[in-house]
C-alpha cells in the first residue's frame, strides 16, 4: 500500500512537471469543489417564508448576526433606493431609520428599546414597516412592505435573522383627477347637507352614535442624498379601540313587518393563529398585500340573539359580532402628486370581543383629536361599524356583490328550505358560513379599486390633506382586503358562523338569505348577510 | 483511459458549478451584499439543488456509458431514471426510496472498474452510498468528496500516461 502511494506521488510529481498548470487547475477545482460541499453544510437554514404582492420575506436560524436585512429590487435587480423604516407599536407607529444603499441591517439590538412596549403581550407577532423608493431619472417610485417578527425575538436576542426583498414596481397611473374631484364635491355636500357639526354629547344623544376615535400625526423624514428634492412626509392616522365586525346580519323592514318569527340569534366562533394583512393602495405601487401587520392567537366565542319586538323597533337593523382593534392608515408622500397608502392593524384585543345591534338611520360621531384639540362630527350613517361599511360602499358605487345564499319557509309547522338554508328542528331554520369558498368562487368580483376608495379621503375632514383623510376609508379596505382575505401561509384558525331563526309551531313567514361579497379575494368566512322577506337582496 | 477523464473533468465541473450556486446562493441572500434576484435564496433552491442532483447524475454516466460503451451502465441509468420517476410520482414511501439508493450506489458503483488506480477504487466505492444517505442526512454531500478526489487522481493519472 505504501508503495503505491508513494507510487502515486512519484506520478502526480512527474505530471506536475509535465503538465504544471493543468495540473495545478485540476487539483483547485477538486479542492474548490470539495471546499463548497463542505461549506454546504453551514449554509444558513430557513425556516419561515411569506410572499407578498411585492417581495418575500424569509427568516433564516443565525446565531452570529441576528438582524433585518432589507434589498430593494428594481426590474429584479438589486439596486441603491431610499429604505424609510418604522416600528409598529400597539398603539402607535414610530420612525426608527432612513438609509439610503442597497441593502439595510437593523441589528436586533437596536430595535430592543422601540419594541419594549410589546413585553407584556405574549403570543403575538407585530412588525416593521418599510417603505422604499427608488429614482430614475425624473421618476420616483415607491412601494411598502410589512416584515413581520415577533417582539420576543428581539427582546430575547433570538438567533434569527429577517431577510426581505422587496420589488419596486415600475408603474405609472394616469388618474382622471377631475373625475375624482366632481365625485368627492358630490359626495361631501350629501354628507355636508345632513351632518351635524359638533356633537356635545356624543354617547348621550338620541340615537346614541357609534363613536369612532382617531388622532393624527405627521413625520418629516430627514433628508438624504439623492432625495434632496423631495425629503418623504408621513402621516399616520390612528383608530383607536375601532369595533371591527366579525360577522353581521341585516334584517330588512319587510321581515320585520310580515314575518312571524320569536328570534334570531347570531353566533361567531374564530379560534386560533389569526393574521392581520396589511393592504396598500399600492395596486400601482406594489400592492395590495404587503404582509402581516400583526397576528396573534384568538379565541373568539360569543352569541348575540334579538327578538322580532326588539328588531322590529328599528330601522334595517343589524346584528353583528366585533373586537376592538387599533388601526392605522399610514401615508408615505415623497412628492406633492405621489404617494403610498397603508392600512393595518396595530394591535387587536384578544380578551375583547363583543356584540352590538344598529339601526341604519342612527348616526356615527367621530371624534378627531390633532394638536389643536378634538373635533366632533356627527353623520348620519347608522350608529355602528357594520352599516358604516355599507355607507361607505353605496356612497363611492362600491356596492358589495350580493350572493344568494338560502331561502326558508315556515306555515303551521310545515318548513321548505333551500340552499345553505337548514332546518334544526320544530320551530327553528339556520344557516351557517362554512359553506363560502365554493359560493364566493362562483361569484368572483372586480377588487375594488382603491382609487375609489381614496375619493373619500376629503369626505369628512375637508380641510385635512387628502393623505390623512384617508383613515376614514379603513373599515371597507380592513374588511375588504384584510378580514375577508385568507393567505393562509401563517395563519392556523378555525371559523365558524350560525345565524337561526326561531318560530312558533303556529306562525308563517319566509326568508331569502343574500351573502354580501366585498372581494375578489374573500376566502375567509368572515362576512356577512342580508334577511330580506320577498326576494333575494340586490344591494 | 484518457477519454474518461472527459468524464471526470465534467463530473467535478458539474458538482462545482451546483454548489458554488447553492452556497452563493444561500450565503449572498443573508449578507448585505447585493444579490442578483437569481441568486436570491428561497425555499425552491434547495429543492432545485437536488432536483439537478437527481437529473444531472444520469446524464453524466449516460456520458461515461457514451465514452466506455459498457452496457451495464446504461442499464443501471435506465433503472436509475425509472425507479426515480416511481419514486416521485407513484410510490413516494422509505422502501422505494432505499431501492432508489441501492440503485443509485450501483450506478456510481459502474465507475470502478474504470478506474486506474486502486484509491480511487476505494474512493468511489465510498462515494457510491451518497444517495442511499442523501434522504436521511445533509451530512451525506460530504460523501461526494472522494469521488472528487477519484476524479482528480483519475485525471492525473491519464495525463501521466499519456505524457512522454
Amino acid at each position: 500500500m505504501n508503495d503505491k502511494i508513494f507510487y502515486l506521488f512519484k506520478k502526480a510529481e512527474k505530471l506536475v512537471a509535465n503538465h504544471k498548470l493543468l495540473s495545478l487547475f485540476v487539483i483547485s477545482i477538486i479542492l474548490i469543489t470539495s471546499a463548497l460541499s463542505i461549506i454546504y453544510l453551514f449554509t444558513p437554514i430557513l425556516i419561515g417564508c411569506q410572499k407578498t404582492s411585492n417581495g418575500i420575506i424569509e427568516y433564516f436560524i443565525n446565531s452570529i448576526d441576528p438582524s433585518f436585512i432589507i434589498k430593494p429590487y428594481f426590474h429584479g435587480n438589486p439596486v441603491n433606493a431610499l429604505i424609510s423604516v418604522y416600528v409598529n407599536l400597539p398603539n402607535s407607529i414610530k420612525f426608527f431609520e432612513e438609509y439610503y444603499g442597497s441593502s439595510l441591517v437593523i441589528p436586533f439590538s437596536s430595535l430592543a428599546n422601540y419594541v419594549k412596549p410589546w413585553n407584556r403581550f405574549k403570543d403575538v407577532n407585530t412588525s416593521l414597516l418599510v417603505f422604499v423608493t427608488y429614482k430614475m431619472n425624473n421618476e420616483t417610485y415607491s412601494t411598502a412592505e410589512e416584515i413581520m417578527y415577533n417582539p420576543m425575538w428581539i427582546l430575547n436576542d433570538k438567533p434569527i435573522q429577517i431577510i426581505s426583498k422587496i420589488n419596486i414596481p415600475q408603474k405609472i397611473i394616469n388618474i382622471n383627477t377631475t373625475q375624482i374631484i366632481n365625485k368627492v364635491r358630490q359626495i361631501r355636500s350629501a354628507i355636508i347637507k345632513n351632518a351635524h357639526i359638533y356633537c356635545y354629547s356624543c354617547g348621550a344623544g338620541k340615537n346614541y352614535p357609534f363613536i369612532v376615535n382617531m388622532s393624527t400625526e405627521g413625520v418629516i423624514e430627514p433628508k438624504v442624498p439623492p432625495f434632496y428634492q423631495c425629503s418623504p412626509i408621513v402621516n399616520i392616522t390612528y383608530f383607536y379601540n375601532l369595533s371591527i365586525p366579525l360577522n353581521w346580519v341585516t334584517v330588512s323592514n319587510n321581515v320585520n313587518k310580515y314575518d312571524e318569527y320569536m328570534l334570531i340569534t347570531l353566533s361567531t366562533a374564530l379560534s386560533g393563529k389569526v393574521s392581520w394583512y396589511a393592504v396598500s393602495n399600492s395596486t400601482y405601487a406594489g400592492g395590495p398585500y404587503i404582509g402581516v401587520s400583526y397576528s396573534a392567537n384568538v379565541n373568539w366565542v360569543i352569541s348575540i340573539g334579538h327578538s322580532e319586538y326588539f328588531l322590529s323597533k328599528l330601522d334595517y337593523p343589524t346584528v353583528y359580532t366585533y373586537y376592538n382593534a387599533t388601526m392605522a392608515v399610514v401615508t408615505y408622500q415623497v412628492e406633492p402628486k405621489y404617494y403610498v397608502t397603508v392600512f393595518e392593524v396595530l394591535w387587536a384585543n384578544p380578551n375583547e370581543i363583543g356584540t352590538s345591534v344598529e339601526t341604519s338611520n342612527g348616526d356615527s360621531c367621530v371624534i378627531f383629536t390633532t394638536s389643536n384639540g378634538k373635533h366632533y362630527y356627527i353623520l348620519p350613517i347608522g350608529n355602528g361599524s357594520a352599516t358604516y361599511l355599507f355607507y361607505l360602499f353605496n356612497e363611492t358605487n362600491q356596492i358589495p356583490k350580493v350572493v344568494p345564499y338560502g331561502y326558508g319557509s315556515w306555515n303551521n309547522g310545515k318548513i321548505i328550505v333551500k340552499g345553505e338554508m337548514k332546518v334544526g328542528g320544530m320551530n327553528l331554520i339556520y344557516f351557517t358560513g362554512r359553506y363560502l369558498d365554493q359560493y364566493v368562487k362562483n361569484y368572483r368580483v372586480a377588487e375594488v379599486p382603491f382609487d375609489i376608495v381614496d375619493l373619500l379621503l376629503t369626505l369628512i375632514f375637508p380641510e385635512l390633506n387628502v393623505p390623512i383623510d384617508a383613515g376614514l376609508t379603513i373599515i371597507v379596505d380592513f374588511v375588504d382586503y384584510t378580514l375577508f382575505s385568507s393567505y393562509t401561509t401563517v395563519e392556523d384558525y378555525f371559523a365558524y358562523t350560525s345565524i337561526s331563526i326561531y318560530f312558533t309551531s303556529f306562525s308563517s313567514g319566509q326568508i331569502y338569505v343574500s351573502f354580501l361579497n366585498y372581494s375578489a379575494n374573500v376566502e375567509t368566512p368572515l362576512l356577512g348577510f342580508f334577511l330580506n322577506y320577498s326576494t333575494y337582496y340586490n344591494g | 483511459m484518457e477519454r474518461l477523464s472527459i468524464f471526470y473533468v465534467i463530473y467535478v465541473i458539474f458538482f462545482l458549478s451546483i454548489f458554488l450556486a447553492y452556497d452563493l446562493s444561500a450565503f449572498l441572500t443573508v449578507s448585505p451584499l447585493p444579490t442578483p434576484s437569481f441568486l436570491f435564496y428561497t425555499h425552491n433552491t434547495s429543492l432545485f439543488f437536488l432536483g439537478a442532483q437527481l437529473i444531472g447524475i444520469p446524464s453524466l454516466f449516460v456520458l461515461l456509458y457514451i465514452l466506455t460503451r459498457e452496457g451495464y451502465i446504461m442499464v443501471l441509468v435506465v433503472m436509475y431514471s425509472t425507479v426515480l420517476i416511481l419514486f416521485i410520482f407513484l410510490f413516494h414511501n422509505i422502501i422505494m426510496q432505499i431501492i432508489f439508493g441501492i440503485v443509485a450506489m450501483c450506478l456510481f458503483l459502474s465507475v470502478v472498474p474504470q478506474c486506474v488506480s486502486s484509491i480511487s477504487k476505494v474512493l468511489w466505492g465510498i462515494s457510491s452510498f451518497y444517495l442511499l444517505a442523501e434522504f436521511f442526512t445533509p451530512f451525506s454531500i460530504l460523501l461526494l468528496v472522494p469521488s472528487f478526489l477519484a476524479s482528480g487522481i483519475e485525471i492525473l493519472s491519464s495525463n501521466n500516461n499519456s505524457s512522454p
